[in-house]
């Protein structure tokens, strides 16, 4: 049941990111955003960062993606004589430069995971999961970031 | 699979409530209008007019669904389902009686805070969909006026956690009446963790909480778009303002999703600063009035009664003070509000720090 | 507290499954399947999206959609290793900044991207080519 949701959010995030790069409507590509920050603030769920993932929903979502809205509302030529050029294409195709710039890229990526795979864990993850300082389902996090922050700002600025 | 259904079953529960209270709701604030500009309101459908809503509804419902040409059919269609989407969601961590709620997480304030901002990006998907100057116009009023209201939203919901220590709305609503687990002093000097009662109330427990209580009443009135702050809804300036193109059950469910949302922001004051479902009544001496009048039944009767009196509080507003302007609304905020707000968290720090432990 | 545990649906939590003060959802019993690897690929395939987008996009403010996959797949990365890590929290601490800082980035360069447009009455980049006015 979890592994089917995190792929059900995988999946929902990559595809979602797709359509916001290969639609020519700016404006939906721009509403569809929405569903990449959810989807992703979803996956951050996944790695137990409950605090974070709400807090990338408070301000992603409520403010840099209407940020964004507004900005491209603002910077359309005489936005409201007509609103909307009904375009003809859906999808703008990609350049071949740049998609086999960005596979490449991801190429590469994925020869890094592997190679990261067929190593063993680093020596600190080994010392965590052994003494169990891993973070449980059940933990409260945020009281312990709450700590976290102000013991760091303590001791880095006020020495 | 048991659990699946159970969660299911709560979700459809729940959404039948905010439906018969949105019923209720529409005929009780034509009635207080009524009264209040010394009219009837409506009596002819049913006796007294009990049955206007239920005909208000039946006629949304057989109306036809009209997509104007224009418009981008499918920001059009989505926008209602995202704002009334993201209000339902809010319903899920507030609670209903002691360890009645149903999900108590560790961060569900911050999380219905989240779901108000979200809210916004609906607003704002219906009035570019709509292809019409009107509604993007006032669109893009409603969310200046949601996102510059957030902000003394936060700074006394932080005001307010200060004093409890805690996000969990479950353990808000514990901490404020004789199921506490730890000590209650009203005022900071007399401990009432025994006596309970309205005594034991956030507002008692720290003075400076009502006055942070009524920021957060007038912040969450502006949020819900409610007069005095309904400029996006103007019906005399705007026509409809982001609504106007919408028609039947599209209407209904935005409808439903502002009502949704006034019982939602009453009833996350009532947890938070009046006690939630905790009993108003002490236990005096030998009368243990507390301890017989908690429970889950009780609890969920506290709940409404407390959430439906901020309700009937917000209608009263509406119909009482006129529209503000719009530099008047920004100025209230920033000017006014915020300021306020940040004096009333310093002194929650002061509080906390030097009178509770 | 413990007294009011409600009549109704016998003795159990009101939808708890076991430990109802959870905030993410539980394995049932067992490890769980989810590896590090999992998060690491999808970080990489948006970062790639992200990557793609800022390259051959000719809107400034997608472009800046593109810099905002990229930083979230960062931020994903770093959560996702930030689960290791319960001494410090370093994995989610470095997030809420990351994502503070990307708003603050954002802001900025919108605020670029309405001067200029104020200027040159367009926001394709290929054509802001003059270095003074």
């Amino acid at each position: 049941m979890e592994v089917f949701l995190f792929y059900a959010f995988a999946i929902l995030a990559i595809s979602s990111a797709l359509l916001v790069v290969s639609l020519k409507n700016t404006a939906r590509a721009l509403f569809l955003f929405f569903i990449t920050l959810f989807s992703m603030a979803g996956l951050f769920l996944f790695a137990l960062a409950d605090f974070v993932a709400i807090t990338q929903i408070m301000v992603y979502v409520g403010g840099v993606l209407i940020l964004m809205i507004f900005a491209f509302m603002l910077s359309n030529k005489e936005l409201l004589k007509d609103l909307q050029q009904i375009s003809g294409s859906l999808f703008s195709f990609p350049s071949w430069q740049s998609l086999t710039l960005a596979l490449a890229f991801f190429g590469v990526m994925v020869l890094g995971i592997r190679e990261w795979n067929s190593m063993e864990l680093p020596q600190w993850m080994l010392n965590n999961i052994q003494s169990g300082d891993v973070i449980a389902p059940t933990d409260n996090n945020i009281q312990q970031l709450g700590i976290k922050f102000i013991d760091t700002i303590r001791t880095a600025f006020c020495r | 699979m048991s659990d699946i259904i159970l969660h299911i079953i709560v979700a459809v529960v729940l959404f039948g409530f905010i439906a018969m209270f949105a019923l209720f709701a529409v005929y009780a604030e034509r009635k207080i209008a009524g009264f209040v500009q010394d009219r009837l309101g409506p009596m002819e459908t049913g006796k007294y007019g009990l049955l206007q809503t239920i005909a208000d509804i039946l006629k949304l419902l057989q109306k036809e669904l009209i997509n104007p040409s224009a418009t981008d059919k499918i920001l059009f269609i989505v926008a209602p389902v995202i704002i009334f989407g993201a209000v339902f969601l809010g319903y899920t961590v507030l609670p209903w009686g002691p360890d009645f709620i149903p999900a108590s997480t560790y961060t569900g304030l911050y999380f219905i805070m989240a779901v108000v901002s979200i809210d916004a990006i609906g607003i704002l998907m219906a009035g570019w969909g709509s292809n019409n100057k009107y509604s993007l116009l006032g669109s893009i009023r409603a969310i200046a006026q949601m996102v510059s209201y957030e902000i003394p939203v936060g700074l006394s919901l932080i005001a307010a956690v200060m004093i409890t220590q805690t996000l969990n709305l479950n353990e808000i609503a514990l901490q404020q009446g004789i199921l506490s687990a730890t000590p209650i002093k009203f005022l900071g000097v007399w401990e009432v963790t025994d006596i309970g009662g309205i005594l034991a109330w956030n507002i008692f427990q720290a003075p400076h909480l009502l006055v942070v209580y009524i920021i957060f009443f007038v912040a969450t009135l502006a949020e819900c778009n409610r007069a005095p702050f309904d400029i996006p809804e103007a019906e005399s300036e705007l026509i409809g303002g982001f609504h106007t193109e919408y028609g039947g059950i599209r209407f209904a469910f935005i409808f439903l999703a502002e009502y949704a949302m006034m019982f939602l922001v009453a009833m996350l004051g009532a947890v938070i600063f009046i006690g939630g479902w905790n009993t108003p009544l002490p236990n005096i001496g030998v009368l243990r009035l507390a301890d017989w009048t908690t429970g889950i039944a009780w609890g969920i009767f506290w709940t409404l009664a407390k959430t439906l009196t901020l309700v009937g509080i917000q209608m009263w507003i509406r119909w009482t003070l006129p529209r503000f302007r719009a530099d008047q609304l920004m100025s209230l905020c920033w000017k006014i509000m915020i300021p306020i707000a940040f004096a009333c968290l310093a002194i929650s720090g002061l509080w906390r720090i030097l009178v509770m432990n | 507290m413990t007294q009011y545990v409600l009549p109704f649906v016998g003795n159990i939590h009101f939808l708890a499954h076991g430990s109802y003060r959870s905030g993410t959802p539980i394995e049932k019993g067992g490890k769980s399947m989810i590896t590090l690897t999992h998060f690491l690929v999808v970080s990489a395939c948006i970062f790639c999206i992200g990557l793609y987008t800022v390259i051959a996009k000719r809107n400034a403010i997608m472009i800046l959609v593109g810099i905002e996959l990229m930083i979230n797949s960062a931020i994903l990365n770093l959560v996702a290793f930030g689960k290791y890590d319960k001494v410090n929290y370093g994995g989610q601490v470095f997030a809420l900044f990351a994502i503070v800082l990307a708003a603050a980035a954002v802001a900025v360069g919108l605020a670029i991207i309405l001067n200029v447009y104020r200027h040159y009455k367009t926001i394709n980049p290929d054509h802001i080519t003059d270095l003074r006015d």
